[in-house]
């Protein structure tokens, strides 16, 4: 189920409500977290109700083997060996799942052999609910973790708001929270929060991401008639598309959590406002980058080894990053280039803070960092190397055919108005315009939703101006879908 | 005391703010489910309102409002060569009311989903006019052309919320109309019943249909009759059968519209001339069988298949020939019987083998 869907909105998220608070409000606590459980499996089961299966072994798996690391007075090498074992299946599921065929179909490019694919679905959220439970097995072998009843376990794995795209929560941050009995009542003021964090969310979702999410369809489904100037656009605008629909859907996630008054981690931190590429990783994807922190980083040695290793560990961690991102060449080349970049900016570290001091040097500064991430999140967009390279040259005179390209028909596509007049079709262009200049003054001056949260105002204005932007964002979820009849 | 009373404040306002954003949302979302209701730009809850400049343009989505709430006692089926009859040409030729549910690329499926929604409707048939692809008869019988925005077609009152606060159905089906009929009160509707009676922006004439035609690649290999046999029976079955059975007082007519020679031609060249001449040898096998169904094999009509002049592709013709389509069938011109159906086959099978384009 989709956040942004009529069944989300109009049925499951009143149901849950409800019923959670309604159950808490007989004393009844574990029935409610039992119903919590229960619409979450619902809420995952409705993209395909087979993955269900997938998730339920993987959490009883987890489960047990966490009861097995919590039995007292076990040798320490049987504890270690089970906790390489959780490693390995939870590795190994996502390996499976995401990454087999891929595998395969690599080597049959590179050996030019036949090697069958199996054509496996990728189960919705594999990614981020592994995570989370490969890091819960680890910390219970550090001895990490408190004691976690099955539901408290289950319902942290499985918590619909952070289920399927994140942030990824950690035991400690979330089952304390299921557990305290002063979060159990409606609390209106939580309740408002959630409904501003939600609606924002789903605004940079729906009305920016999925608007610039034309443009650059658009700007891919044509690269042998992109001009440079295109490319550049269809970066930006792909990096901007990513943002805004990333950090929303944590905005939503994050405002439902705040509905049900329970607080989920900060995922993004304006990383428009980045200005060195280091400044860009504290921003991007917090979660993310605090779990391969723990789990990768540091174990590796982290920057306690000398620089060379710290430089390598850094290299290694946005090389496992970028695989984990999807099974693709261009996901590898998008988390090299992370990678790089970061090295590059912890060894001139004392440079950049010169340059930092001078206001055109930061300007600078933040100009090549955009103009650097939006570059390797292009090889994101292309998910092939190969795809993501014949993108890029058409940036090379020798390539580029020279005329004016894609550019005209960008507003048209980011804004459909056939069908409604040559006068208002007209306005397509200035349209376009004021719309990359809002979203990128939204991205790189105004505050983030957390911020607009924490300071926000009860005014009748910004009631009616947070209606007219839920109105916005649901008449957006339905359309009529055009074919081309005159065509035949 | 004082942190407490800062705080109930605080929800009392948040109470208010969201109160205010609730009702906000309510109220409009109420408008807009009353105004899409009462216009009913699809059609799903009542016939069309009289003098409303409705757009009808998209047949996937405003069919099946058409077949459930207006009356008729005649249907028009079949793919985009059907689409653009003038619905007062049913009335003069036929002496019935029709109403039109093309469905471009139509396959079988598509045909018995239009009936299926005519059915739900209180309108007792006459006729039912069905224009024939045959190569489309040997499908999977479940295959439609385009997908269906389901909640226009099922019986489910809950998933027309994709229909009540649908952007597209506001903006262009509901607010520009409406500022239209405000604007034009007095302006002259055409009925909305005889949509897409012109194809804006089409060329025809003999010069275009050449310069678009694609003859595709010569095959070696003719496609094996037989092996269309079992998925036409399966459509006949599923798809056919069901409807005529279901209407034994309606007149069914079947009719093959004259696609010009330049499509029989490239079937040919293609190998797979064989196989749709075998269809319909089949179909019209199973047709003849019933005796309320005519079959008219107007693709035999040489004088009108092969005078390019008419036809914007090696297809679609204009709306000269439709009415022409609509007068042999009502003359019965090229009507088949089980003594002439093979001779009108056989005869199109050599012209299509002799033709030298």
């Amino acid at each position: 189920m989709l956040f942004n869907s009529y069944i989300f909105l109009l049925l499951f998220l009143p149901i849950t409500i409800i019923g959670y608070f309604g159950l808490n409000h007989f004393e009844k606590r574990q029935l409610a977290k039992a119903f919590l459980l229960g619409m979450s499996l619902w809420f995952y089961g409705y993209f395909r109700p087979s993955y269900l299966i997938i998730l339920i072994t993987s959490i009883l798996v987890n489960y047990a083997l966490y009861r097995f690391l919590k039995l007292p007075d076990q040798k320490k090498s049987l504890r270690k060996a089970i906790m390489i074992l959780g490693v390995l299946l939870n590795v190994g599921t996502l390996g499976y799942f995401k990454y087999l065929d891929f595998i395969f179909r690599e080597l049959n490019l590179i050996f030019h052999t036949d090697i069958p694919l199996l054509g496996i679905l990728l189960p919705l959220g594999i990614s981020f609910f592994t995570f989370q439970q490969l890091g819960f097995v680890i910390d219970s072998y550090r001895g990490e973790t408190g004691e976690y009843s099955f539901l408290d376990y289950a319902l942290f794995v499985s918590f619909f708001p952070q289920l399927v795209a994140g942030p990824i929560v950690t035991h400690g941050e979330m089952i304390p929270q299921f557990q305290d009995t002063s979060k159990k009542r409606f609390q209106t003021e939580n309740f408002t929060k959630g409904c501003v964090y939600f609606i924002l969310g789903m605004s940079k979702k729906l009305l920016l991401a999925d608007t610039f999410g034309r443009a650059v369809d658009y700007a891919w489904m044509t690269i042998d008639y992109l001009a440079p100037l295109d490319v550049l656009i269809a970066s930006l605008s792909f990096y901007l598309q990513i943002y805004f629909d990333f950090s929303g859907y944590s905005d939503m996630a994050i405002g439902l959590g705040k509905m049900l008054n329970l607080e989920l981690p900060v995922n993004f931190d304006s990383p428009f406002k980045a200005i060195t590429i280091a400044d860009y990783w504290k921003r991007w994807h917090i979660t993310l980058t605090r779990f391969f922190t723990k789990y990768v980083y540091i174990p590796l040695g982290g920057n306690r080894k000398g620089v060379a290793r710290t430089y390598l560990n850094t290299f290694l961690v946005f090389l496992i990053s970028g695989i984990w991102h999807g099974a693709g060449t261009g996901y590898i080349i998008w988390g090299i280039s992370g990678g790089i970049g970061l090295i590059l900016c912890k060894a001139s570290a004392g440079l950049l803070e010169k340059i930092k001091k001078n206001k055109l040097g930061t300007v600078l500064l933040w100009l090549f960092t955009t103009a650097y991430v939006s570059i390797f999140f292009s090889f994101f967009r292309a998910e092939d190397a190969e795809l993501g390279l014949q993108f890029f040259s058409r940036l090379l005179p020798s390539v580029s055919t020279g005329d004016n390209g894609i550019i005209a028909d960008i507003p048209k596509v980011m804004f459909d108005f056939s069908g409604l007049g040559y006068t208002i079709q007209r306005l397509q262009a200035p349209l376009c315009v004021l719309f990359y200049a809002t979203a990128l003054l939204i991205a790189v001056r105004m505050p983030n939703v957390r911020e607009i949260v924490s300071r926000f105002r009860y005014t009748t204005m910004r009631a009616i101006g947070l209606a007219i932007l839920f109105l916005l964002c649901f008449l957006s979820l339905s359309g009529v879908a055009t074919y081309i009849y005159f065509n035949f | 005391m004082k942190a407490l009373s800062e705080k109930q404040k605080k929800q009392g306002s948040a109470s208010r703010f969201l109160a205010i954003l609730f009702a906000c949302i309510g109220v409009v979302l109420l408008l807009l489910m009353v105004l899409v209701i009462a216009i009913d730009p699809f059609f799903q809850y009542h016939a069309p309102l009289n003098g409303f400049p409705y757009v009808i343009d998209d047949q996937l989505s405003q069919n099946p409002g058409l077949a459930r709430n207006t009356t008729y006692n005649a249907v028009s089926l079949g793919s985009s060569v059907t689409t653009d009859y003038h619905i007062t040409w049913f009335r003069d030729l036929f002496g019935v009311d029709a109403v039109k549910l093309p469905y471009n690329g139509a396959y079988p499926k598509d045909l018995a989903n239009a009936m299926e929604q005519v059915d739900r409707s209180k309108n007792q048939l006459k006729a039912v006019f069905i224009g024939v692809d045959a190569a489309a008869y040997s499908a999977d019988v479940t295959e439609i052309k385009y997908p269906l925005p389901k909640y226009l077609y099922d019986r489910n009152p809950f998933n027309d919320v994709n229909y009540w606060f649908n952007k597209d159905v506001l903006t262009k089906y509901v607010v520009k109309p409406l500022a239209k009929a405000l604007l034009h009160p007095n302006a002259q509707q055409e009925d909305p019943l005889d949509y897409y009676s012109n194809y804006p922006n089409l060329i025809y004439g003999e010069e275009h249909v050449r310069s678009v035609f694609q003859l595709g690649e010569k095959s070696e290999t003719a496609v094996s009759p037989e092996s269309i046999r079992e998925p036409l029976e399966k459509n006949w079955e599923a798809n056919i059968r069901p409807m005529l059975e279901a209407h034994p007082d309606a007149t069914f007519y079947f009719y093959f519209p004259p696609r010009s020679i330049l499509y029989w031609y490239q079937l040919s060249w293609q190998g797979t001339l064989d196989a749709v001449l075998y269809e319909e040898e089949l179909l019209v096998e199973h047709l003849l069988a019933y005796d309320n169904v005519e079959v008219h094999f107007l693709q035999n009509d040489t004088e009108t298949i092969t005078d390019l002049s008419h036809y914007t592709d090696e297809t679609h013709f204009d709306q000269s020939i439709s009415y022409k389509v609509l007068c042999m069938i009502k003359d019965g011109t090229y009507r088949a019987t089980f003594e002439n159906y093979q001779t009108y086959i056989q005869e199109l099978k050599e012209l299509a083998e002799t033709y030298e384009p």
